[in-house]
């Protein structure tokens, strides 16, 4: 107990409450540009916590982490342009929320959402690390492969009206995903000699593109008297301005759900708060009671993806404080900023120096009350910033697009990729193809392929293949939960076409 | 048959050529398969092209298979029209022309006049095509996109945005 208050007490001096401030605020306004994500604004930081004390440093990145999480959020649901890939599933709902005059409400929504799903995965962080940690250690390419097959079976299933559409989009998105070197030969594959894809394409263009520049030019076809008035109108109706208590407690099963997905997402090391985000929506939207709600603003669709996603920053740490493994690249970098301060994370420092530990515990949680006090003012600044005509707005949109992805790797092909991505983006709206399953296809396919062969490759190099996969209880458990879930889609659908017949056959 | 299911089977009839090119065509071509990783195996970098255009296939084949049901049926009609955002011929027009101005924003201005410049004619030109006809506050909106690029990501966060062929030579003749 007593390093539990020697912890908090190094993270409550004003120094390091002043420092949490500043990284949320400058997390929170650099996260609204697109490109710039939670990572890269984290990587910018870092040299200059080098000449701070470390609970002033290591305050300031979980701040400034927290903060760009929400900052993406607000400029996904006003202009549907994510500023991290991250909210990319906000925009889903949200933007639809704000174009019907709701846009406070949706960004209230995504700020309560974000808090919850940060303060839950922190929670499990704090009182769980070690058992998480013990259960991520289980996973191998087997469960990876099978966790990814199963996300991508049930977008296909519930992408929209057209499934062949839905599953066309995805499987596309699949093959640009594995645009590059191949990832066991490191052959060239689908690159046409051009240098600059053999690195992959990278995530930020290809949702620039897809999301924001394809959106824009959508928008831009409408009448010049349309393009006069503002781009976000909104409703001066109390009820369309807030969250009322009725309605976030209608979203409290979907945020545990999400925020529980999440936290498990972000203990698995390699899978980012972008697929936690999508998995949350898809769970979210097949479990629904509305799910025909969902794509037309949904605070469901906006809850799912806002918890998952924050959950995510703090589960991250749990491989990183139990074991010192960091999670992902966000991870490493705070891992980093630990080392650089003379503190080694891992099972020993809970036994031998604990107070860091409770002190960075007591930084996450402190960032999550200001973060839920200054994502209010924020929000109240991207009120007044949206107000511009549209005529102005977008083609600024596409030039701050343009920049935010040359800055990731300062390559003039990605602003290029951007443009051909917006284009892509519109022709597929035109035909009607949804483009949310292609961005699932392109974030996962990565990840399905490498586990995927590596497991055929193992499985293929043992006598009896079948007895692999059974003898790791991690994938029989995995297996058994997805079939049933498989199932109960099957069961709903076939339900609903059911009910369609009967009430055709009643009109007729 | 109505025309959406006829627009359905059209765009089909275009994308199952496509995949099969892809698939018998230009993975064969384009793909090396080193020694010892055989095009069948599942470690061959082949393998996923494969299966993606496989599953291409089968979706868009099932999709015919089910139309064909349906007509034969005779509920051709109960299919749901999913082409809400085509829009008018003249939206359409006017899109591609942004497209069209996008594109050689991103290969064309950006290499040659550097990011700055291009930045401001890109503005410039669409924001007097959206409808501002007043040319001092079309210039002014430019120049205070283009500053606000610069603080930000120049001053703030010490990223050195393209000068393209056009400052490269300036910069080279000033030294």
């Amino acid at each position: 107990m007593d390093a539990v208050l020697e912890g908090a007490a190094l993270a409550l001096t004003w120094q390091s409450i002043g420092a949490v401030l500043v990284g949320l605020i400058a997390g929170q306004l650099l996260g609204a540009i697109p490109g710039l994500t939670a990572t890269m604004t984290v990587a910018l930081l870092i040299p200059y916590t080098y000449y701070l004390d470390p609970w002033v440093g290591i305050p300031m990145l979980i701040g400034m982490f927290k903060g760009s999480l929400f900052g993406s959020s607000i400029t996904a649901i006003l202009v549907r342009t994510p500023g991290t890939p991250a909210a990319a599933a906000t925009v889903l709902d949200g933007y639809p929320l704000a174009q019907q005059g709701k846009g406070e409400k949706a960004c209230k929504m995504a700020l309560y959402s974000s808090v919850f799903g940060d303060s839950f995965s922190d929670i499990v962080l704090i009182f769980g690390a070690a058992f998480l940690a013990s259960i991520a250690l289980n996973f191998g390419p087997a469960e990876y492969a099978l966790l990814v097959a199963f996300s991508l079976l049930t977008m296909g299933f519930v992408s929209g009206p057209n499934v062949w559409k839905g599953m066309v989009a995805m499987l596309l998105g699949m093959l640009i995903g594995i645009v590059g070197l191949d990832p066991i030969t490191a052959t060239p594959r689908l690159t046409m000699d051009y240098l600059e894809l053999e690195e992959g394409i990278d995530l930020i263009p290809m949702l620039i593109g897809f999301l924001a520049v394809a959106e824009v030019l959508r928008q831009m076809e409408l009448s010049r008297a349309h393009l006069a008035t503002s781009a976000v109108s909104f409703s001066t109706k109390p009820a369309d301005r807030r969250v009322s208590w009725p309605e976030f407690r209608t979203c409290l099963p979907t945020l545990f759900k999400s925020s529980s997905l999440g936290t498990m997402v972000g203990a698995l090391p390699g899978i980012s708060a972008t697929v936690a985000a999508f998995l949350a929506y898809n769970e979210a939207k097949r479990s629904s009671k509305t799910p025909d709600a969902f794509g037309k603003g949904s605070l469901e669709g906006i809850a799912a993806p806002e918890s998952a996603n924050n959950a995510v920053s703090g589960a991250n740490l749990i491989p990183l404080m139990a074991f010192g493994i960091p999670g992902d690249i966000a991870a490493a970098l705070i891992l980093s900023a630990l080392l650089i301060q003379g503190i080694t994370p891992g099972p020993v420092i809970f036994r031998d120096n604990p107070e860091p530990i409770y002190a960075i515990f007591t930084a996450l949680l402190l960032a999550n009350v200001f973060n839920l006090i200054l994502g209010r003012g924020l929000i109240k600044i991207a009120r007044r910033l949206v107000a511009v005509p549209k005529r102005v707005l977008f083609p600024a949109v596409l030039v701050v697009a343009a920049a935010g992805a040359f800055a990731m790797r300062g390559s003039v092909f990605d602003v290029q990729l951007v443009f051909l991505f917006g284009l892509l983006g519109w022709g597929l709206s035109k035909l009607g193809f949804p483009t949310v399953p292609l961005l699932i296809g392109f974030i996962l396919m990565p990840i399905l392929e490498s586990n995927l062969r590596i497991t055929m490759l193992i499985a293929g190099s043992v006598p009896d293949p079948w007895l692999f996969f059974l003898q790791r209880p991690a994938f029989v458990t995995l297996a058994v939960v997805m079939l049933l879930v498989l199932a109960l889609v099957v069961r709903r659908m076939v339900r609903e076409r059911w009910a369609a017949k009967a009430a055709t056959m009643k009109e007729g | 048959m109505p025309h959406h299911v006829r627009f359905e089977l059209l765009l089909i009839a275009v994308l199952l050529p496509l995949v099969a090119v892809f698939a018998f065509w230009y993975v064969p071509a384009s793909i090396e398969v080193p020694g010892g990783f055989g095009s069948g195996s599942e470690i061959s970098p082949r393998f996923a092209p494969y299966l993606i255009a496989t599953l291409m296939a089968v979706a868009m084949l099932a999709r015919v298979l089910q139309l064909v049901w349906l007509g034969a049926q005779s509920r051709l009609r109960e299919v749901p029209d999913d082409r809400g955002g085509v829009g008018t011929t003249e939206e359409t027009t006017r899109g591609a022309i942004v497209n069209l101005t996008g594109l050689v924003y991103g290969f064309v201005l950006i290499p040659l006049a550097g990011f700055y410049l291009a930045s401001f004619a890109l503005m410039s030109f669409l924001v007097h095509r959206l409808g501002e006809r007043r040319p001092m506050v079309v210039v002014l909106i430019a120049l205070a996109t283009v500053a606000f690029i610069y603080v930000l990501f120049e001053q703030v966060l010490s990223v050195r945005l393209p000068r393209g062929a056009l400052g490269e030579a300036l910069r080279a003749s000033w030294s």
